[in-house]
Parts: C-alpha cells; sequence; structure tokens
C-alpha cells in the first residue's frame, strides 16, 4: 500500500517521529516554569 | 546575466542591511551591547536568531542537495536539524540564561571557566577550539554565498565574494549583535516567506508529490524507504540506520552547541520565552526543511525526465534548489526574490559566525587572557578588529577554496559536537564533573575529530559518521579524569546551577540557601 506514492511505513516512520517531536515539545511548554527567574 | 529588477531587488536587500546595520550601531554603549544585544532580545527575534543562525546557506542547498541523490532515507535531516534549535534552547539556554544573568557571562566561555574553576586553561581551549570551529565554518558559507551570485550575476567569483563579505562585515563590526539579531529577523521573514511560497511550485512543476515518488522509486527503489539497507550498496546510500543514528546526535546535538548557536542564549531578554520557543523554533524549521528537501526531489525528477540539467561541475548536486526553481519560475522577478532568500539564509548564519569569532578573541582571550585591564572602549574595538582580521582572512581563502571543502565544512561540525558536547552538558547536569576532566575531554574530542575524520576520509570508511566514535572517546575521558580528580567546590556547582535538573524551583538560588535542593521537572525526562 502507498500513500502519495510513498510505502506506507515510510510515512508512518517519519510522521510518528514529528509528531513525537511535537508532543514532546508541547509537554515542555505546558510543564515549564514561569516563575523561573 | 541577471536583469535590471534582479540587481535592483538585491541593491535594496544590502542596502536594507546596511541601514539595520546603522541603527544597530546607535544602540551599543558598551561590550554587554555589542556582544549580547545588552540582553535584549525578544520572544521573536531570539527564536529566529536561533533557527537563521543554525539554517546557513549550505544547509539550504545541502538539503536540498542530500535529497536530490539520496532521496528519502535523508529526510530525518529535516527532523534532527531542526530540533538542534529546541535542543540548545531546552538543555543549554534554560540553565545558561539564567546563570549568565546572575553571574554576567557574555560567552559561554565565560560559564565554563566559571563551574569548571579554570579561568585560563578551560577557557583558553574553549576559546581558540570555537574560533577554529566557526572559521572553518565560515569558508562554507562564503562557498554558498558566492554559488549564489555567480548564478545570479554571472560574475566571477571572487568579485562575488567581495561584495557579501564587505557588506557583512560592515553591518556586524558596526551594530554586534543587535545588528546581526534584526538582520536576521528581516533575512529569517524573508527566508521562511519564501521557501513556503516557492517550493509548492517546484514541486508542482514537477508532477505534484505522487508522481515525484513514484519517479524517485523507479530510480531506486530503496528511495522511498526511510532508510538504506546496511551495509551500504553505492555511494550515496550511506543513510544506514546505523550511520543515521550518528547522524541524529551529529545534527541535534552537534549544531546545538557550536559557538555561533549556543551564545544566542545569553541574549535573550525574558527566561519565560524557554516555555513555547523550543515548540515554534522546530515548526518553522522544520516546515522550511521538509519543503526545501522536497525541492531537492523534484529537481531529482525534473534532471531524470530531461526537463532540467544540473551544471557540469563536482559539487552539482549543490545547484538542485537553484535549478528546479529555475524550471518552475523562469521570471526574472522571482529569481530576483529567490536570490535575496538564499542569501538571507547564508548571510545570517555568516554574520553570527563573524560576531562569534570577534568577541571570542575580545572578550575570551584579549580581555580575559590577556589584558585583565582592558577598558570596554578597547575591548570593543579589539572585537571589531577581530572580525574584520577573522572575516577577512577567511574571505582570501575561500577564494581559493581548499580542495577538500565538504569535507572541511562537515569536519567543522563534527568537530564542534567531538568537542563541546560533553564538557557543556556534563558541567551542566553532573556535579561529578571536574575541570581537569572538561579539559582532556575536550581535548581528546578535538584531537580524535581529527583522526577519526581523516581515517574515514582517507584511510577506510567508517558505518557510522565519524564525530560519534570521538564523542564516545570525549564522554569516556570526561568521566575516568573527573572520578580521579577533586570534584569542584560545592559554592560554585551551587552557583552554576549544577545538577540532575533543567529548571530549580529557583528560591533556594536567589536566598543563597544552597542545601536546599533543587526539584527536579518532569520536562527533563524527555
Amino acid at each position: 500500500m502507498t500513500i502519495l506514492g510513498l510505502p506506507l511505513h515510510t510515512i508512518l516512520y517519519v510522521g510518528v517521529t514529528v509528531a513525537l517531536a511535537f508532543v514532546l515539545l508541547i509537554i515542555w511548554g505546558l510543564r515549564f516554569q514561569e516563575d523561573e527567574s | 546575466m541577471a536583469d535590471l529588477t534582479t540587481v535592483a531587488l538585491i541593491g535594496i536587500y544590502f542596502f536594507a542591511l546596511l541601514a539595520i546595520g546603522s541603527w544597530a550601531s546607535h544602540k551599543i554603549r558598551n561590550t554587554e551591547d555589542y556582544i549580547l544585544a545588552g540582553r535584549s532580545l525578544g520572544f521573536w527575534i531570539f527564536t529566529i536568531l536561533v533557527v537563521c543562525s543554525i539554517c546557513s546557506g549550505m544547509t539550504l542547498l545541502g538539503v536540498s542537495g542530500f535529497g536530490y541523490t539520496s532521496g528519502w532515507p535523508g529526510i530525518w535531516e529535516q527532523i534532527f536539524v531542526p530540533l538542534a534549535a529546541s535542543f540548545c534552547i531546552i538543555f543549554f539556554g534554560v540553565k545558561l540564561n539564567a546563570v549568565g544573568r546572575e553571574r554576567g557571562y557574555m560567552t559561554v566561555q565565560d560559564y565554563l571557566a566559571e563551574r569548571f574553576e579554570s579561568p585560563r586553561g578551560m577557557r583558553a581551549l574553549s576559546a581558540v577550539s570555537g574560533i577554529l570551529v566557526s572559521l572553518i565554518y565560515l569558508i562554507g558559507q562564503y562557498a554558498a554565498i558566492s554559488i549564489v551570485l555567480v548564478w545570479i550575476f554571472g560574475i566571477p567569483h571572487w568579485q562575488a565574494l567581495l561584495i557579501a563579505g564587505v557588506i557583512i562585515i560592515a553591518y556586524t563590526v558596526i551594530g554586534g549583535l543587535y545588528a546581526v539579531s534584526w538582520t536576521t529577523l528581516f533575512q529569517g521573514g524573508i527566508l521562511i516567506v519564501g521557501v513556503i511560497a516557492m517550493a509548492p511550485f517546484v514541486i508542482r512543476s514537477a508532477g505534484g508529490l505522487t508522481h515525484i515518488n513514484t519517479v524517485l522509486a523507479g530510480i531506486d527503489p530503496n528511495f522511498v524507504e526511510p532508510w538504506f539497507p546496511s551495509p551500504a550498496y553505492a555511494s550515496y546510500a550511506y543513510a544506514t540506520p546505523e550511520f543515521l543514528f550518528s547522524f541524529a546526535i551529529l545534527l541535534m546535538v552537534g549544531l546545538a552547541c557550536a559557538p555561533h548557536v549556543i551564545n544566542n542564549v545569553l541574549a535573550a531578554k525574558e527566561s519565560r520565552y524557554f516555555k513555547w520557543s523550543p515548540l515554534v523554533a522546530f515548526g518553522i524549521y522544520a516546515v522550511v526543511m521538509f519543503l526545501v528537501k522536497f525541492t531537492g526531489f523534484a529537481t531529482r525528477v525534473l534532471v531524470e525526465e530531461g526537463k532540467a540539467a544540473l551544471p557540469n561541475v563536482v559539487n552539482a548536486q549543490d545547484f538542485a534548489f537553484i535549478v528546479g526553481v529555475e524550471y518552475a519560475m523562469p521570471n526574472m522577478l522571482l529569481w530576483g526574490i529567490f536570490a535575496v532568500i538564499v542569501l538571507a539564509a547564508v548571510m545570517s548564519t555568516t554574520d553570527r559566525l563573524m560576531l562569534t569569532i570577534g568577541t571570542s578573541f575580545g572578550w575570551d582571550i584579549y580581555k580575559n587572557l590577556f589584558r585583565p585591564s582592558a577598558s570596554e572602549k578597547e575591548v570593543l574595538l579589539v572585537s571589531k578588529i577581530a572580525v574584520v582580521v577573522g572575516a577577512g582572512a577567511t574571505l582570501v581563502m575561500a577564494i581559493n577554496p581548499p580542495q577538500m571543502l565538504a569535507w572541511l565544512i562537515w569536519m567543522g561540525i563534527g568537530v564542534m559536537l567531538a568537542t563541546f558536547a560533553v564538557p557543556l552538558l556534563a558541567g551542566l547536569y553532573w556535579r561529578r564533573a571536574t575541570g581537569a576532566g572538561a579539559i582532556a575531554s575536550m581535548a581528546t574530542g578535538l584531537v580524535a575529530a581529527g583522526v577519526f575524520g581523516y581515517w574515514h576520509k582517507f584511510v577506510a570508511p567508517l558505518p557510522m559518521h565519524f564525530s560519534f566514535f570521538a564523542l564516545l572517546l570525549s564522554l569516556l575521558t570526561m568521566v575516568v579524569v573527573s572520578l580521579i580528580t577533586g570534584q569542584n567546590s560545592p559554592e560554585t556547582l551551587d552557583s552554576t546551577r549544577t545538577g540532575w535538573f533543567i529548571q530549580s524551583r529557583g528560591r533556594a538560588w536567589r536566598t543563597g540557601v544552597v542545601e536546599t535542593r533543587p526539584v527536579e521537572v518532569e520536562a527533563e525526562k524527555e
């Protein structure tokens, strides 16, 4: 199976990694302590 | 040869840069203003400065070139390089900005000298390594500037270098980081908007993503796989899983601790910027990088189908982006805009490198090692002279570039990783790391990167990026030497917020109640 001419596993590997990066960075932002000097 | 519109556009662009530099020069009153823009950078200017310090012209031309030669297995670069900006802000920025403000650090060398209680040895080694790496990297930036100007104007290589070199040197010398950061905001805006506007045209002119991927798979089925099989079966198929692992560390950590990138974190006005700037930097940078890579894929398809051709030169793949845009946008006005986009990418890194060289020399070597009594005015003057001398010398070297230019640039990034990553990370997060360990680790990394880089190029190819082996040796040296030497004083460790945390709740440090242990935050587990 292909999407946009790419094998599904290629889309999954790349897509999941990008999504994971975004999720981790959002978690970082939410957990950041704003009162830090 | 370019038409009048293109010349006018580039002329206006250069004039705008000089105008910003001139405006910025009025804000310089002391060394802190020159080196750190008075620690006054706002959220957007700081975030774009970090992104554009990493996003160089060689990145822009090299990314599309890598896409052209290697297809999708090289796509990981599009994730790791933007993550370098986030890594730098989170793992270096949060602590260094806070401690830098409290302790008055002007450069990262100030931090290393205090943290490792080595005001001369550590400072000298790190400043010299930083200048050396920046000089190597600067030669590569000039090469990228030359590629663009020669292509647009049809002028000789040396004239192209001289025009761009003089303009960048001028605004960097007069305006310091104020000029560099504001011109970078201006240039970063052009770069981001330009790539987002132009790349879709190139992709569409090559038949769209589905067609592009189908053609790529026809050239080599592995071009649409996430990596090449191991071991590599062709010279272009080096992005194997083990290579990509070392590549991830090289790009994400190596670029994050590059002197011209990490020093930016000291200039942010408020620590609360570190909350969302890692996400914003990653988001913006990833979009730009993916689009540039897709442009490289598109150009490969255009060339395979005989619609476009790369020039017959050694580094032909570096022209992939240019050739793709040229095919998709025959309108000369658009060429002019495109030329400005690539120049913006190159110049925004080049000016930061020049300033890093100048300030490392003026502040770390001249002021802190040779003439502690030097006045503000004297340090400023020496820094400016160092910018001119460093930039001028590399300009001359770039006119007659070394045969192994690409190899030298990769050496530069590899050396950054092997030299700076371990002392910085161990210094910030491991209380047992000692000055002797840091000096030994930095020296080992520097020498090992040279040895492994030479081995990979001239003796036998290594399965992973050479810098990874040097990094491991540097880490081992840090651990062994630190454990057999005496720990730094608790006062120094506390005042530099050393420990296994990114953010402390802060009160202990402000009140001086050092026995209160910092509280870990979940975010460090990332």
